[in-house]
């Protein structure tokens, strides 16, 4: 194909929005909103994600220490435990040290005024590499030499795992939900500008057009259209996000919130292409039907 | 030129267009197709560019056997037929010279051929004056000839001209038999459809007459256009 035909093309396609203002212009528009809430609602989930995962990675496991374990053993002991390959850190924490969190902790000095003798053992604290393997660690630790009591909080971190589990799984089904409908309501905005013009396509295939020179104005056409419908949806996310992360952060400065920069950035580029694809290869869908001239 | 063999063509209703039908047409020919409305004369004219497939037999278009071509090589065949439908099929958004400029297009020519055989082609027919006109805003006759400019805009192996003076006067009807005529004298086969017996007689060509899809008669005239 002569570079020439591929300009006449990107004319043909830009002067046929043109004269279907109107229909293109709907057609934008509820492209750019299908775009918008599929955007819109990734970017949610990607922030309930992040957040889940800062809570799961503060898991930690304590291992407090028999009282009658030598100085040495418990230098093994904590060797042993770095050996372990879900490990990523091992924090030794006397005595003392554990009786000062405490008292940080829970704030009450008349408590630990009654106490004479420090009544906790000395600790080890392990943080995991990946948190999900925190109760095979457990187990693990649990038949070492040396240990009074393993604990990680069972029934909370349980309950954690479940619920960011659940909300991967519900994520990934409404995403695939949603962009089932962007790509059918796409594809069917595309199949009846097609069908407006079947006279014309049959017209062309009976002059002597090869299919792809039929192809290609539609497909530039419905490429257009997402192009537009994308940059329209980037636009409305963009500004929303950061009205909607400004809201949140000054209403619960505690929350991991994603910054504007790196996911919204990819969602954007996302939606756009995710626009110019459907639409070039819901046109190409679309006309095949009437190629068979 | 054209060559059928043993072809006959059933539509997906049941109709029986054609039956049978074996004939030879030489290359530089003017044939006059004949017979009774839905005598299959249009679907002849189908059968030749493919828009139908013959139901059984073969086709020869040009030394090549059109019922065996691969779907990319139809544009090809398609390119060296010039055909004015009966039913015009012309481009109601695109204006006359736009209509023709397109069965140019799409054989990607260059813009200066474009500019230079559609204003040409569409003179020919005698509608130098209405280039800019939209199909709505022409009468029957002219965008007969309209449709009649794109079929020899680039210069077609073979013409098929399906009632090409249908819906045309007299006199005008002349102008365009004397244009078919001058075509054919360039070296293209010219077959026209036609139900003015006074055309037919007074051309002196050969005449294939068709009844419910079978050739009653084939006059070989043997007269060429002078
Ligand atoms: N697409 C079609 N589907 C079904 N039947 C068809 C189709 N086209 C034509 N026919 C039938 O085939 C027969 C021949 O039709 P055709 O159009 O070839 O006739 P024709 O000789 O061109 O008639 P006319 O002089 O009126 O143009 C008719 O009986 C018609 O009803
Ligand atoms: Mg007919």
């Amino acid at each position: 194909m002569k570079l020439r035909t591929i300009i006449h093309h990107f004319k043909e396609a830009a002067s046929s929005i043109r004269r279907n203002g109107h229909m293109s212009a709907v057609s934008v528009g509820i492209i750019a909103l299908c775009l918008l809430i599929l955007g819109g609602f990734i970017l949610v989930i990607a922030n309930l994600h992040h957040i889940a995962e800062d809570i799961e990675s503060r898991v930690e496991i304590r291992v407090f220490l028999k009282d009658d374990l030598s100085e040495r053993g418990i230098d093994q002991l904590g060797e042993e435990l770095l050996a372990l390959e879900e490990v990523k850190k091992v924090e030794f924490i006397s005595k003392e040290q554990g009786l000062e969190q405490l008292k940080q902790e829970l704030d009450e000095p008349k408590v630990f005024a009654l106490v004479e003798k420090n009544p906790l053992p000395h600790s080890f604290k392990i943080t995991l590499k990946e948190p999900q393997a925190v109760e095979a660690v457990a187990s693990k630790v649990q038949k070492l030499e040396g240990i009074e009591e393993v604990n990680y909080g069972k029934e909370w971190v349980e309950r954690l795992f479940t619920f960011t589990r659940a909300l991967w799984i519900i994520g990934v089904l409404t995403i695939a939900a949603l962009l089932t409908i962007v790509v059918l309501i796409i594809t069917n905005t595309v199949r009846l500008a097609v069908f407006a013009r079947r006279k014309e396509i049959e017209i062309m295939k009976l002059v002597g057009a090869t299919n792809w020179f039929i192809r290609l104005p539609f497909l530039l056409e419905g490429m257009l259209m997402g192009l537009a419908a994308g940059c329209l949806a980037t636009l409305f996310l963009y500004f929303g996000y950061s009205f909607v992360a400004a809201k949140v952060i000054a209403l619960a400065p505690f929350l991991p919130w994603l910054p504007m920069g790196s996911v919204v950035t990819k969602v954007c580029f996302g939606v756009v292409a995710l626009g110019m694809f459907v639409g070039a290869t819901s046109s190409a869908f679309s006309i095949r039907k009437y190629l068979q001239v | 030129m054209i060559q059928m063999y043993q072809v006959s063509k059933r539509y997906p209703n049941g109709a029986l267009a054609l039956q049978n039908i074996n004939l030879y047409i030489e290359k530089g020919e003017f044939v006059f197709l004949v017979g009774p409305s839905g005598a299959g004369k249009s679907t002849f004219m189908k059968l030749i560019i493919r828009r139908e497939l013959p139901t059984s037999g073969q086709i020869i278009v040009g030394g090549r056997n059109v019922t065996r071509l691969r779907p990319w090589e139809i544009p090809r065949l398609r390119r060296s037929v010039g055909i004015v439908f009966q039913d015009f099929l012309l481009l109601p958004n695109k204006t006359a010279y736009e209509n023709v400029a397109f069965a140019l297009e799409v054989t990607e020519a260059s813009p200066r051929e474009i500019k230079r055989r559609v204003p040409a082609a569409l003179e020919l027919v005698g509608l130098k004056h209405k280039l800019s006109a939209l199909p709505h805003q022409l009468s029957g006759g002219e965008q007969q000839r309209v449709s009649l400019a794109r079929s020899i805009v680039n210069n077609p192996l073979i013409l098929l001209a399906d009632e090409p003076t249908g819906n045309l006067d007299p006199d005008t009807s002349w102008e365009i038999m004397d244009l078919l005529c001058e075509i054919n004298k360039r070296g293209t086969t010219v077959i026209m459809t036609t139900h003015n017996s006074n055309i037919v007689d007074r051309m002196k060509k050969r005449v294939i007459a068709l009844e419910n899809g079978i050739i009653v008669r084939d006059d070989q005239r043997g007269a060429y256009c002078r």
